[in-house]
């Protein structure tokens, strides 16, 4: 079966620093997939290259068996590569609302209709489902600007949702968000479609051992290793890379 | 649950209109001024689309303007004298003209993008007043004349007229603006500029969306030239000059941008003050004005729409803030 993602031989430097290099990942349909690594390991330009932000120097990226290499950030998303940012992105002054009827709007390539309200009712009902899921429907109506920092988290995700991505990468989805509180984010990252390709990075390990089936292990701008939770959890160049700095 | 979109339109928000339609009836002998309100505040709502939605800057607004104008003028001279038709032309010819420069236009920010459309607007000034033949030059065109609008309203000597027509049209303008504002493409240029990198997140083909919202605005801008020129059966070369373009976003900061009523407000409030400075003071009218137009963007930095948005929302707002409590009382 073709992968959901893949990436061959991506690499990437900035002057002498070479940032990503030769990164080889593939991501099945209905991955749960963990990209951890000490901070300046380049897991956000590695995912700033799979979202097409970022142009790599050497190497391709596939999404479903198509080389998407060449292709712009919008046309990655059309075709089904969503993602959320490390630092919340949002529309700080339309409502939670208007933000996820605005996206589902894009979804379906609307966005040029300038005389039908963007409220319609199908649009209406499909936004507040996918806030209902996250549990964000008390926010609808309140401006993302002002919106708490978990709250803003959590419409990173509903907006990635509402272009109904088969692949979503999540750059540090609970960052800033209280323990608790990420536990449940995650646990709302459960629900998602079985066959949604999932890859996030994430600093918590409790979270990466509890949600991710699959690791892999950055440093220094390559991969260290890959396996499972536990396999990873066990390797010694991870713990002396990554595990034992932060354990000491 | 909820309310979706930018603010809807209230019942009583027919009294304003309502005013402006009896003018005629009120305040005969200011029907003139009336019309030339209108127009502005057409042109106004023009550039609002720009600059309160799209977050473009222009400062050659008034090249589309000019053209319109010109558009309808060269129509009604060469025998072609219906009105809405003339209109229509002069909204396409401004509009094609948009199609061809937005690329340039949005392809630059700031500073970059305010001297790119000034040397847009001051290129065609140069070429309007070189191409005589067809512009008329410094003499500009007039002695052309309209069929009745609609063939039931003839032009009049006194302006009845063409003030109910620009009012009419500056009617339709607002209520194409309000649907606009409400509708996804409207909530996409808003998008643009609260955050191009989350519009590309979601799939939007940002370049896109601005180069159809510029050719939106230069659009509804040349309606309002053609609409200045069969109202006044006169063009002159000053309809796309540099002081207009000034002059129209002048109109957009008193009033305030991004709201339906921005334009209105500061082109209702700057054509009154110009007026009546200039009948006070007919010598130092433009200082007076000045004076007035820093204080208004010191004391209401929101422009004046914006005070009557805030009066006209406090009562909302308070009901948001009470959802805010409830909310997070909900949580805690």
């Amino acid at each position: 079966m073709t992968a959901a993602l893949a990436s061959e031989g991506l690499s990437v430097s900035f002057g002498s620093l070479h940032a990503v290099s030769g990164v080889d990942l593939v991501l099945p349909a209905g991955a749960r997939h963990a990209l951890i690594g000490p901070n300046g390991a380049g897991k956000t330009t590695f995912v700033s290259l799979l979202t097409g932000a970022l142009a790599p120097d050497r190497g391709r990226v596939r999404l479903h068996g198509e080389d998407i290499t060449r292709a712009s950030v919008p046309a990655r998303v059309k075709r089904g590569l969503g993602r959320t940012f490390q630092v919340t992105s949002l529309f700080p002054e339309m409502t939670a609302f208007e933000a996820v009827a605005l996206a589902l709007a894009e979804r379906d390539g609307l966005t040029w209709r300038c005389l039908r309200p963007l409220a319609r009712r199908g649009r209406r009902d499909e936004a507040a489902e996918i806030l209902g899921r996250l549990g964000a429907l008390p926010q609808a109506g309140r401006p993302l600007g002002t919106l708490a920092y978990g709250q803003q988290r959590v419409m990173e995700i509903a907006l990635a949702l509402a272009g109904r991505p088969r692949v979503l990468l999540l750059d540090e989805p609970a960052a800033g968000v209280p323990a608790g509180e990420s536990t449940r984010l995650f646990e709302v990252l459960e629900t998602l479609p079985a066959d949604l390709a999932l890859l996030f990075i994430e600093h918590d390990m409790h979270l990466v051992r509890r949600f991710a089936r699959t690791v892999t292990v950055m440093a220094g701008g390559a991969v260290l290793a890959e396996g499972s939770p536990a396999e990873v959890a066990a390797d010694p160049a991870v713990r002396e890379a990554y595990l034992g700095r932060r354990r000491a | 649950m909820t309310t979706l979109g930018p603010r809807r339109v209230h019942p009583a928000e027919i009294l304003p209109w309502l005013a402006l339609a009896a003018l005629p009836w009120i305040a005969p002998d200011h029907v003139l001024l009336g019309s030339q309100i209108a127009i502005l505040a057409l042109f106004a709502l023009s550039l609002d689309l720009l600059v309160g939605h799209a977050g473009l800057v222009s400062l050659g607004h008034a090249a589309f303007f000019g053209l319109g104008a010109y558009a309808a003028a060269l129509l009604a001279l060469h025998g072609w004298s219906e009105p809405l038709t003339g209109l229509a032309a002069g909204g396409l010819v401004a509009g094609l003209a948009a199609a061809l420069v937005a690329p340039l236009v949005v392809r630059v920010h700031g500073l970059a993008q305010l001297m790119v459309t000034l040397g847009l607007g001051l290129m065609l000034h140069e070429a309007a007043s070189r191409a005589r033949v067809l512009t008329g030059g410094d003499d500009g065109l007039s002695g052309f004349d309209l069929s009745p609008v609609l063939g039931l309203f003839p032009f009049d000597l006194y302006g009845f007229t063409a003030y109910g027509y620009a009012l009419a049209v500056l009617a339709a303008g607002f209520l194409f603006y309000t649907r606009l504002a409400a509708s996804p493409f409207g909530y996409a240029l808003r998008g643009l500029k609260q955050n191009p990198a989350r519009m590309a997140a979601l799939g939007t083909d940002g370049r896109r969306r601005l180069i159809q919202g510029f050719v939106v605005a230069a659009v509804l801008a040349g309606i309002a030239g053609a609409l200045l020129a069969q109202t006044t059966q006169s063009v002159a070369l000053e309809s796309l000059s540099f002081h207009r373009s000034a002059e129209v976003l002048i109109v957009l900061c008193l009033g305030g941008t991004g709201g339906r009523y921005g334009g209105l407000v500061g082109a209702l409030v700057y054509m009154a003050a110009r007026d009546w400075l200039s009948a006070l003071s007919p010598h130092y009218w433009t200082g007076w004005l000045g004076a007035a137009m820093m204080l208004t963007v010191l004391v209401v930095p929101g422009g004046l729409g914006g005070v009557a948005r805030r009066l006209h929302g406090r009562l909302p707002r308070l009901h948001r803030a009470t959802g805010t409590r409830v909310a997070a009382g909900g949580e805690s």
